[in-house]
This record gives C-alpha cells, structure tokens and sequence, in this order.
C-alpha cells in the first residue's frame, strides 16, 4: 500500500518538472501570414544563454511552416548592469540578428537558437520571420533576472562526488558490519 | 562486427594513410595558407578536433590515435633504407625524456600562442616526421613511441582509464605457447615494438594498439578486450617491460605533469588568470612571457614534485618513493577528466569551423566560391554540467584508486594513508570546477 501511495505521489509530482520541448510559452502573435508562438528556456529569464525556440504556423490551415527564415536578436536593457560573462563558454555574446534553425530542436517543428542575455533587467527579444514576400517582425518584453551563480545551477553535479563518496561509506561500512 | 575490420590486414595502414593525407595538408596550408589561424587548417585540426577527438576516442575505446599514427607510418617506409639496428641507450630508458619534452610543449604553447601561429604548429609536425625517422631509422623497436614521443605518452598515460585493451584471451594457450611471436614475431609479422610480451602484460602503459601481437599470434589469442576502466591499477603486479608501477619514479612524474598539466593549461585560458597576467606585466614592466613562464613552471614542476613529496611523507614517510609513485598513478583518471572537460568544450564550441576553411581552399583551387565564415556553434546550454560530470567521473575513479591502493602501505589505517592523496585530488577538482566556471578565451574560431 506504502509502495502504490509513493508510486501515486511520485507520479502526481511529475508534472512540477514537465516542460514542452522549448520552454514555455512568452509570445504568441497571429498575422495575416504566419501565426508565431515564441518558446524560452528557462522561464523567468535568467541573465545567460536562453533557448528560444519558434513555432511558426499558417493562419488557415494551422499547419507548422517549416521553411520560413526566423531570425531572434535581444536587446539589451536602456540601462544594462555588468555584463553577464558566459561559464567557460565562447558563446557568441555580440549583437545581432541570428538564424533560428530546426537543426537545433529536438522538436523539429520548431527553429530553436541559443540568445546570450547578457544583462538582467527589462529588455525586448525581437523575432523576424520571413518567407517568400511575407514578413513579420515584433517585439517581445522580457523581464531578465540576474544570472544564476554556478553553484545553484550546477549544483546536482556538485554534490555527486560527496553523495557517492558518502554512499560508497555507507556501502563498505555495511560490508564489513555483515560480510555475509 | 568490428573484429574483422579490426583484423584486416590493412585496417592499421589505412587509418595511418588518411592520417598522413591530413597531416600533408595541415603542413602545407600551415606554410603556404593565410597566417590567420581560424582560417587556416593548422590553426583548426590540430587543436581542436585532432585533440577532442583523441580524449573522446581514449575514453570511449583506447589508444585510438597511436594506432593511426601518421609518424610511425613513414618511419615503417624509412626503415626500408635506414638501418634501425642499434640499440636505444640504456641511460636514456625512461620517460624522463618524454617528461621534460612535455613539460617544454606545454610551456611552448603558452608563452609562443603555438594555437595562433599555423607556420609554427606545420613546423612542429614536419619536426615530429623527421624526429620519428630520425629515432627509428637509428635505434630498433620502437625507441620514438617508447621512450620520446610526448603524444604517445600523453595517450598512455590517459588510455590507463580506457575501457579497452590489447590482451591475451586464455592465459592457458599462452601457457603452452614455445614460440612467442607475440614478442619475436615471425616470417611474415613483426612482433611488439615496445616490448610487451603479451601474457604478462598488464593494462594499456606503452600499448600503441599496433595490433602488431594480434597479428602475430599463430593461435589468434590476443584481442582486443573489454574490462572495467583503471582496472589495471587496482593491483601493482610485475607488468612485462613496464615492471611495477611502485618503483617507476619516471612513470609517476608523467602522471603529475599531465595532471597538473591539464588544469593548467585549461587554467591559461580563463579570463581571472589573463588579467593577472596582464596586471603582471604592468606592473613588473615585463614582457608576457615572463608570468607565463613563471606560472607553468610553477604549476607543472614546482607544485606537483611538492604535492606528491608531502603527500607521500603525511601518507607512508617509511616508504615514501615507493607511495608517490605508486599513488601519483591514481591521479591519472582526474587529469583525464579535466583533459576531456577541456578538449570537449573547445570541440562543441567550434565543431564547424573546418568547413569554411576547407571551403576556402576550394576557392583558393578555384573550385568553389567564397566561404562562409560564419559558423554555427554546437555550444548547448548544458555544456558546463557536462565538463561537470567528467570531472566528477575523473575525481571518484581516483579516490576509488586511492581506497583500492592505500593497503598496500600496511601499519597505518587506510584513512590515514589515503587522506593525503584525496584531499589532493579533491583541491585539483575544486582547481578545476573554478575553471569550467570561468570565461574561457576561445583558440582557433572566428567569432561572429
């Protein structure tokens, strides 16, 4: 009974960690040519790199375009504070339109790019999307939080070497306690 | 599957032809092609992807790379002409050589910014060609890959934690064995260069993987095998030309220098370690080479001959020769560690920075037009949390090495014997953790 009850509220939490594959939803914008739904991960916005994937959909049909040029650009805040520094990372912090591309989404209806936020504050994430004469851009007000400090957002990692060294203590202290 | 391609007669040489064809090709864009490096394929295989690919390959199957050695591939057709007959001095059978010719790369790729200078990294292969003719065409065996090349060692050294190695199937065949082509060959095969004799070798120490005993032996009972990683190193038994690990103060150099090695030449990239650099030289009025030097000799000599030293003299000061060299070992898999977390960033970082420069040769044959330089990067959010989890794997297989060895310094606990080591490798991993955490300079990529 324990066994199902645990099973039931490991199974009820599972939702707390469920994410659509490219975030959550910020944007989402229907024009006579597309309909563009805007995904970010993480969401709140950290200062950092942000996963920004784009749906792009035909307003009739509701079909996924998926040959339309989408092309995301942040920019920064009126009155950015320090610059965020990317973790032993090159990744490209200039500014600039950059190609989002299905190659980079698991879900291959989206164009997915990797946007360096490079300070927290209030900023706009633009969104160009193109295809044939039609195109469409718009702006999307994005509050950034300041970056997370390595050690919250790594810290499953960090504290895997001291759980298996304490596990492995545990394991040998039982051994010799019952060597049987 | 694999075992018939691997027993192929030519499987060896083809991987070394294609290997030589790319190394012509760094060495004539190095010379001929533009000085800019991220333009140039010297400036792009060699240090990104050639490297990436070696400790990927180490990690996921063996000494990969010495098996496609381009180096020893000319020194086979030299010998046809050169003697090869003497034998390597005695004074000189060691890997002390091999040792102060790491110690210099690793220096000379600092303070020279070999990365940046495609003539440079060209030159340094031809030199490699030439040092390989050179050694072989005079000495037997394979004096070049055993006693001075700083590539092979570097393989060895971190192959100590691959999952694969070249080993006899049944001991019991071996026993029964008179004719030991596996080490004196016969008519049609040469037997192992380095001196391993297959049934008392032991791990992947001096192994280039030639696979020249699979060939050799007439009852096809050498393979290559799957085990545990660093299983080799739980026990320091007598391994055939290596002897043990305990009583080889040169083996155990090798492994601290290329484990210090790996976090400070991750650590001569980051910004903190750049800007006091520069501080430096303001404010001594010096030129840069003055605190790079001074920084790597302090970090690839000074400090490990002095870590080991006072973790052996804390962990057995009766034995203390013995429990450097036998413990410095273990440190073996948290260097690999940092080498992969390192190599592996630079690779997704600049995964596709080949393609414009092999397009620009195109153009420059007249066979394509201009390239485009700008690449995507296959740089992903994670990418941190996986260096993370290299280094993580790296620190507990060595602690799991130092548990394992530690009795074999009887009369104090194993706690005791063990701490020092551990807490060694631990302040290594928190030394590298800070690193993966910092800016990191990018080598090699034309940044859009």
């Amino acid at each position: 009974m324990k066994r199902i009850a645990f099973m039931l509220a490991a199974i009820a939490a599972l939702p707390v960690f469920a994410h659509a594959d490219g975030g959550i939803v910020i944007a989402r914008k229907e024009t006579k040519d597309f309909i563009t739904t805007v995904f970010a991960s993480p969401v709140p916005l950290h200062a950092g790199p942000a996963d920004i994937g784009i749906l792009v959909q035909d307003p009739q049909t509701k079909e996924p375009i998926l040959d339309a040029a989408v092309d995301v650009t942040w920019t920064p805040p009126a009155q950015p504070k320090a610059e965020w520094l990317p973790p032993c990372c090159s990744m490209k912090t200039g500014g600039g339109w950059q190609r989002a591309t299905q190659a980079y989404s698991k879900n291959k209806l989206l164009s997915s790019v990797f946007i360096p936020i490079k300070a927290e504050g209030s900023s706009q994430l633009s969104v160009r999307v193109s295809r044939g004469d039609a195109t469409e851009e718009f702006d999307v007000p994005v509050e950034v939080l300041p970056p997370v400090s390595p050690a919250h957002a790594y810290w499953p990692l960090l504290a895997f070497p001291p759980v298996a060294i304490g596990l492995f203590a545990l394991n040998r202290r039982i051994v010799r306690r019952d060597p049987a | 599957m694999i075992g018939p391609i691997v027993r192929w007669k030519y499987f060896r040489r083809s991987l070394q032809i294609l290997m030589l064809v790319l190394a012509v090709a760094i060495i004539l864009d190095g010379f001929l092609g533009p000085k800019v490096s991220p333009m140039n394929l010297a400036g792009v295989l060699p240090w990104t992807h050639w490297r990436a690919f070696t400790v990927v390959a180490l990690l996921g199957f063996g000494n990969f790379f010495c098996m496609a050695c381009p180096f020893t591939f000319v020194r086979d057709l030299g010998r046809r002409i050169l003697p090869g007959n003497r034998e390597w001095p005695r004074a000189l059978r060691s890997k002390w050589l091999s040792v102060a010719l790491i110690v210099l790369y690793l220096w000379a790729y600092e303070a020279f910014d070999l990365w940046d200078k495609p003539w440079v990294t060209a030159a340094i292969i031809l030199a490699y060609f030439l040092g390989a003719l050179a050694v072989d065409g005079v000495f037997r065996g394979a004096s070049f890959c055993k006693y001075v090349c700083p590539i092979g060692q570097f393989h060895f050294i971190q192959s100590l934690a691959s999952p694969f190695e070249v080993k006899v199937r049944r001991p019991d065949v071996c026993a029964s064995c008179r004719t030991y082509d596996c080490i004196k060959g016969n008519a049609s095969q040469r037997g192992c260069e380095l001196k391993l004799f297959q049934p008392r070798k032991s791990g992947n120490m001096d192994c280039t993987f030639c696979l020249d005993c699979v060939s050799a032996c007439p009852h096809d009972n050498v393979g290559i095998i799957a085990g545990a990683p660093a299983r080799d190193l739980f026990r320091d038994l007598p391994r055939s030309s290596i002897g043990r690990y305990a009583r080889r103060l040169d083996i155990a150099a090798l492994v601290l220098v290329l484990t210090f090695g790996a976090f400070a030449n991750a650590a001569g990239m980051v910004t903190p370690v750049l800007d006091l650099f520069a501080k430096i030289e303001a404010r001594f009025s010096v030129p840069d080479i003055v605190p790079v030097t001074l920084s790597l000799l302090l970090s690839l000599v000074v400090l490990p001959a002095l870590c080991a030293w006072a973790c052996a003299a804390l962990s057995a000061p009766a034995r203390l020769r013995e429990n450097l060299s036998r413990f410095s070992i273990a440190l073996a898999p948290l260097g690999f560690g940092m080498w992969l977390a390192h190599f592996t960033f630079h690779f997704f970082t600049a995964a596709f920075t080949p393609l414009p420069v092999f397009g620009r040769i195109a153009h420059d044959f007249g066979l394509s037009g201009q390239p485009e330089w700008k690449v995507p990067s296959l740089a992903f959010y994670n990418l941190p949390g996986l260096e993370l989890l290299f280094l993580d794997a790296g620190l507990l297989l060595t602690l799991y090495l130092v548990w394992r060895i530690a009795p074999e310094f009887p009369g104090r606990s194993r706690l005791r014997v063990l701490l020092p080591w551990a807490i060694l490798a631990m302040l290594l991993y928190a030394a590298g953790v800070w690193i993966i955490f910092q800016p990191m300079e990018m080598r090699g990529t034309l940044m859009s």
